[in-house]
């Protein structure tokens, strides 16, 4: 049975959940673009950040000041990533190497596998939940869980932050000159290894801040990320390696896709919608929506 | 006058080959150098080594008394030492602006931005981009490209030595004409030295006093263009050894 109201409803459930994704997106596409690599681990660090959120409101802050500790997740991801780094991944430009694709897969990969095990080592295999005191939400016609309506509401926010300093500050002047080319910005004096730095810990923090937001919701559990990732990489092939907003729209669609497909067909294959939307799309654009054939020299 | 760039037996190998046999080369400061050779002759790969690009196997380079060699690409721009490319790199997804404003902010400078922005209008008039200083720079033309490159350049602060990798080829004479008025009011005006590395001769001739010639790796001559090219091993590798 179709009737408008739902549709509606459906459609705004989609869209809510969908800023999520975009988030979760926009974070490895932006790691590609400057960094030049695909972080496999993303998904980890939206765990950790789930990890951090539990932790800081069951032991420390308590249920009232759920919001602070979002902010502390994110602030947290984004250390580990800014840390982690030059550690890591700088290795593959400092020294000239041949197979540059490779030795990031494999050494991102193996970070993936070590915090999952750090995870089940500290926290054990078991599921948390950090609380939040959010009431019930009417969103339009549609009650909703608070916690629901807060993360879209905080990512969206992440979403025009991130936006600003990306178009506003030299910072993101540098690094949009940095996507576009790496060697000329080098030469432009651009210290383009502490932008490395720089940009991979923003892209791990916007998945600390997906994790963080959604915990309530998804749970914390040592591999709640693999489920991160896979979306997120959906949507880097709906909307194009490398495309901001191919990360933003392709994340909506997602959403929107899977809300209406469980909405309106059947709840327990949510999952597989998103895959239908992605053969599609390779079938019709094979870089994706908004992605680019060749890059430009 | 003081030598501002140095290097001494700068060697660079690609497996068997030697692209540069322990080059030595001085340039003074304020002075406009063109290096002139054949294709192949190592003349990029000189110019790699020396900005950065590539690290050399054996040799050193000197930037105001001070060596650089194997630094950075950035640690040598900071340094006062920038290069264009042969085919020009700009940001084709900024704004011809926001390119002139990358190396600026890129120095670290933020205090002094009103100067930055007047140097960048400037530029802009002087290399004929003003009226498309809004639109994005893939939508340039290969020789505004160039210009745009040179531009960049120059908005970095304190820049001593300037090396430009082919920069008059495949442009068109007008804009061949705009390039070098703006080489030689930056030469002027900010005492800047540059290395310039080209095939096009009458340039060359016009606005290099000295000359360096490369030969299979190796600084072959020196001297006033018209001085060298008259001379056999020049001639030869340029045009191969006759019959007689």
């Amino acid at each position: 049975m179709f009737s408008a109201e739902l549709f509606t409803q459906t459609l705004i459930a989609g869209l809510m959940i969908g800023v999520l994704y975009a988030l979760m997106a926009l974070g490895i596409t932006f790691i590609y673009s400057i960094v030049r690599m695909i972080n496999w681990a993303m998904g980890e660090f939206y765990m950790l950040g789930s990890y951090i959120q539990y932790v800081v409101v069951a032991h420390a802050l308590g249920r009232d000041l759920w919001w602070l500790a979002v902010i502390i997740s994110t602030a947290g991801t984004f250390l580990v990533g800014y840390l982690l780094e030059p550690i890591l991944i700088k290795p593959m430009y400092a020294r000239a190497m041949e197979r540059r694709d490779d030795y990031a897969t494999v050494v991102t990969i193996a970070l993936l596998l070590m915090l999952r095990s750090l995870a089940v080592v500290i926290g054990g295999p078991y599921q948390f939940r950090p609380e939040t005191n959010l009431p019930v939400m009417w969103v339009g016609p549609l009650p909703m869980e608070g916690a629901r309506v807060a993360a879209s509401v905080c990512a969206l926010l992440a979403l025009l932050v991130f936006y600003l300093v990306i178009s506003r500050t030299w910072i993101g002047l540098a690094l949009r000159a940095m996507a576009q080319n790496r060697v000329a910005a080098q030469t432009s004096g651009v210290d383009v290894f502490r932008l490395d730095a720089m940009a991979f810990a923003i892209g791990v923090a916007l998945a600390g801040l997906a994790g963080a937001l959604l915990a309530p919701l998804f749970l914390v559990y040592p591999t709640n990320g693999a489920v991160a990732t896979v979306k997120g990489f959906e949507i880097i092939v709906i909307g194009g390696l490398g495309s901001i907003p191919g990360a933003l729209i392709g994340g909506l669609l997602l959403g929107v896709v899977e809300s209406l497909g469980a909405g309106f067909i059947s709840s327990s294959y949510q999952n597989a919608y998103g895959f239908l939307l992605v053969l599609l799309v390779l079938l019709v654009r094979p870089y994706g929506l908004f992605g680019e054939r060749g890059r430009e020299a | 006058m003081a030598d501002l760039l140095v290097t001494e037996g700068l060697t660079k190998r690609y497996g068997g080959l030697v692209a540069n046999d322990g080059v030595a080369m001085r340039l003074a400061a304020g002075e406009i150098r063109g290096l002139i050779g054949p294709n192949g002759a190592g003349k990029t790969t000189f110019v790699n080594v020396v900005t950065g690009i590539e690290r050399p196997d054996a040799g050193e380079v000197k930037l105001g008394g001070a060596p650089i060699t194997g630094l950075g690409a950035h640690a040598i721009a900071e340094r006062g030492l920038v290069r264009s490319f042969q085919v020009a790199r700009v940001f084709g997804n900024l704004t011809v602006h926001e390119n002139l404003m990358v190396p600026y902010f890129a120095s670290n400078r933020t205090h002094g931005t009103a100067g930055a922005l007047a140097r960048a209008s400037e530029l802009l008039k002087l290399s004929t981009l003003e009226l498309m200083t809004h639109d994005l720079a893939k939508s340039l033309s290969g020789g505004q490209r160039m210009l745009l490159q040179a531009c960049a350049g120059f908005m970095i602060p304190d820049v001593r030595v300037h090396v430009l990798d082919e920069p008059f080829a495949g442009i068109n004479p007008v804009v061949k004409d705009t390039l070098i008025d703006l080489i030689l009011h930056e030469n002027r005006t900010h005492g800047a030295a540059f290395l310039i590395v080209s095939h096009e001769m009458e340039i060359i001739r016009r606005i290099c006093p000295q000359v360096t010639i490369m030969i299979a790796g190796r600084v072959a001559a020196e001297g006033p263009l018209d001085e060298i090219a008259r001379r056999e091993d020049v001639i030869t590798a340029y045009l191969g050894r006759s019959f007689q």
